[in-house]
């Protein structure tokens, strides 16, 4: 065997780091250090500046450029070794590469599976050591957020965006696998491969990307959210012991971008408690001068983070502010329209009204999608029980952080 | 002269505070025609309106006044019907900001009838109205048709953000039945909420805790209830020890009083008719 065959080298990547095991390829997949590292990378177009960090403290930056994938193998020097590589794109929803290296090559389709194959590269051809190609960017469908039923008319209002992760049509994890063949005599002698996938946390990323610029349904902002870094997504933490309900993200990822969720519901869960516990001692007054029950159920929460796809999913809001992971939607945990459910309301507001001036955060009752008007919090009328409108009709309470820009729930 | 500039600012507004304001956006449904009426009964019911008391009322009136043509025109069509109770409502709440309590009775009698007459149009599948509407709807209605907005409701898959906000719905179902005294309906409503979480693969245990108080709000209905029951069947009236006479009745002696008087009457008729 030559002693000039490849001794498989371990990735000394210019912006990265991670070792590989042998026969592997050195392959640089990202300009994002840290997808890089991971052999991850996300797509980014080449006409958009788009924001890079989400949170509220994000320091000011832009997403680096969309550099493309190098596979590179150590130089052969052997006169008599072919070099011939090849692509396989395990899905055609990914659409083909654009290949930069200056070979002649082939692609094929079989089924679903798209392979691009050069011609045996003899050591005339320069540079054949080094395959580079760039990944076709995902093309987001619909370019609105639109309303119907879903894809297969199940139940919900928009007929974009899935609950799913690796949804082949909405948020596929994109996949190359890389090969590349020694070949003498016509014969392969030596054979390498590297594969490349999105990881979760990319994955996550590229939704806010597809959704970068999305139009909204109707009047409403348009998407234009910033694309999370790596280190803003971290693993779902427990919410806190003294409220029900759903995890901090009801995601499959199992990570979540948290700029403040946590602390948010454990401090709404604090305030309800002590106020569950003041109007025991100190009941609420019906019309007829008795004394209401103070609904002894815990506060249920509702809603946190969203990925960009679950929020098209469930939502009409292409810039909400669900998918910043600085909201939260609570609501309470008696049926809705029932007069339990009014208390409930009553007290948490209340008790967030008298700690406005020591809790830095924004909120509002909402019902049917919208905030309650000012004068519900007064008239009394649907249905007349002396109870204000606003708290009869809440369907859940909505708080978040304060964040600069104008976001929309 | 004040009324003139009245006027005037009113025929200026539409084209500020009307652009922003979306009956379909708010409501989920797509007007074919008469948006513009349907965008400011919509921006009434849902946005703080910028107007002082006595220019709102003659907006609202002169809306209603529309609408009133319009389902004139077209008189059955849900959605009219729907946007004619949605400006009853704005009407109710000015009036309730006014403290006229007799005029808000009526505008939510007028609200309460033109949402019923909404449903009733609303009987066949596909239902026409949204779910959305349907919420909205069922807030300060009667009993029957509260249930009957949030069983539609629930046919249209709810208008919640989330699954929590689904099986809630399904919950105030199971609750406004109980609360009617309908104990086998909410039974099985209570079935379907529970093949609901299943069907959506709902993990979280939280969500057995609803399930088992619905139950227990219906083992104590139907025992409450069982116990009305029994305590009526348990009273009984003394058997009288005496008949009652039929010749001293006060009813009978007035019976055999008039026939008597008739009989005599007619005898008289006929002895005039014969002499004649």
């Amino acid at each position: 065997m030559p002693a000039t065959l490849a001794r498989l080298i371990y990735i000394a990547c210019a912006l990265g780091s991670a070792q590989l095991a042998a026969q592997q390829l050195k392959v640089t997949t990202s300009a994002d250090a840290d997808s890089n590292a991971a052999r991850s990378f996300i797509i980014v177009p080449s006409n958009q500046a788009i924001p890079h960090g989400i949170k509220h403290d994000a320091p000011s930056a832009t997403l680096a450029t969309q550099i493309p994938f190098i596979a590179e193998l150590e130089p052969v020097s052997a006169n008599n070794i072919m070099v011939q590589w090849q692509v396989t794109i395990p899905s055609k929803n990914y659409g083909e590469i654009e290949v930069i290296s200056k070979f002649n090559g082939n692609t094929s389709r079989e089924k679903n599976i798209i392979v691009w194959r050069s011609q045996p590269l003899a050591s005339t051809v320069p540079d054949r050591h080094k395959l580079i190609f760039r990944p076709a960017a995902p093309v987001h469908l619909p370019v609105i957020y639109r309303k119907g039923l879903g894809t297969n008319g199940e139940r919900h209002k928009y007929g974009g965006g899935t609950r799913l992760t690796d949804d082949s049509v909405f948020n596929p994890r994109l996949t190359y696998q890389i090969h590349v063949d020694l070949l003498q005599d016509a014969r392969v002698i030596e054979s390498y491969k590297a594969t490349i996938s999105m990881d979760d946390k990319d994955l996550i990323r590229q939704e806010y990307i597809n959704h970068y610029g999305i139009k909204r349904y109707g009047f409403g902002d348009d998407g234009n959210l910033p694309v999370p870094r790596r280190d803003e997504l971290t693993p779902t933490p427990d919410k806190p012991a003294n409220i029900l309900g759903n995890p901090l993200t009801e995601s499959a990822y199992g990570l979540l971008v948290n700029d403040g969720m946590l602390d948010l519901v454990q401090r709404v869960a604090d305030i309800y408690t002590q106020q569950q516990a003041y109007y025991r001692d100190n009941p609420l007054l019906d019309l007829n001068k008795k004394a209401i029950p103070v609904p002894q159920s815990k506060l249920w929460l509702s809603g946190g983070w969203r990925n960009p796809e679950r929020n098209e999913w469930f939502s009409n809001a292409a810039n909400g502010i669900h998918q910043r992971g600085g909201a939260v939607d609570i609501i309470a945990n008696e049926p809705p329209g029932d007069a339990n459910t009014a208390v409930v309301y009553w007290m948490l507001w209340n008790g967030l009204q008298q700690n406005k001036n020591n809790f830095n955060a924004y909120w509002q009752l909402e019902t049917r999608g919208r905030p309650m008007r000012t004068k519900e919090f007064i008239e009394d009328i649907e249905p007349v029980n002396g109870i204000p409108d606003a708290f009869d009709k809440a369907d859940h309470l909505h708080i978040n952080i304060p964040y600069n820009t104008t976001v929309e729930e | 002269m004040m009324n003139k500039y009245l006027l005037l600012l009113f025929c200026c507004i539409p084209t500020i505070t009307w652009a922003d304001t979306g009956f379909n956006e708010l409501f989920e449904s797509d007007l074919e025609a008469h948006n513009q009426i349907a965008d400011r009964v919509a921006a009434y019911h849902a946005t703080d309106i910028a107007l002082d008391t006595s220019a709102q009322q003659t907006e609202l009136d002169r809306l209603q006044q529309d609408i009133e043509t319009i389902l004139q025109d077209s008189p059955n069509e849900p959605l009219y019907w729907f946007i004619s109770g949605l400006n009853h409502n704005n009407l109710a709440a000015l009036a309730a900001a006014k403290n006229n309590s007799e005029a808000v009775n009526q505008q939510i009698e007028l609200r309460n009838m033109a949402y019923q007459k909404a449903m009733l149009l609303d009987r066949t599948l596909p239902l026409r109205l949204s779910a959305r509407i349907y919420a909205t709807m069922k807030y300060g209605l009667p009993a029957a048709d509260k249930i009957t907005a949030i069983k539609n409701e629930i046919k249209l898959g709810g208008s919640g953000e989330n699954d929590t906000q689904y099986i809630q719905l399904h919950w105030s179902q199971v609750n406004e039945l109980e609360k009617a005294g309908r104990h086998d309906e909410a039974q099985a409503a209570l079935r379907e909420m529970q093949r609901e979480i299943s069907r959506l693969d709902l993990k979280n245990p939280d969500y057995q805790l609803i399930v088992e108080r619905a139950q227990n709000e219906i083992n104590q209905g139907r025992a409450a209830d069982e116990n009305k029951v029994t305590r009526i069947t348990v009273t009984k009236e003394e058997p009288s020890t005496t008949k009652p006479s039929m010749l001293y009745n006060k009813n009978t002696l007035w019976i055999i009083f008039f026939s008597v008087l008739a009989l005599i009457s007619v005898w008289m008729i006929v002895r005039a008719l014969r002499s004649k």
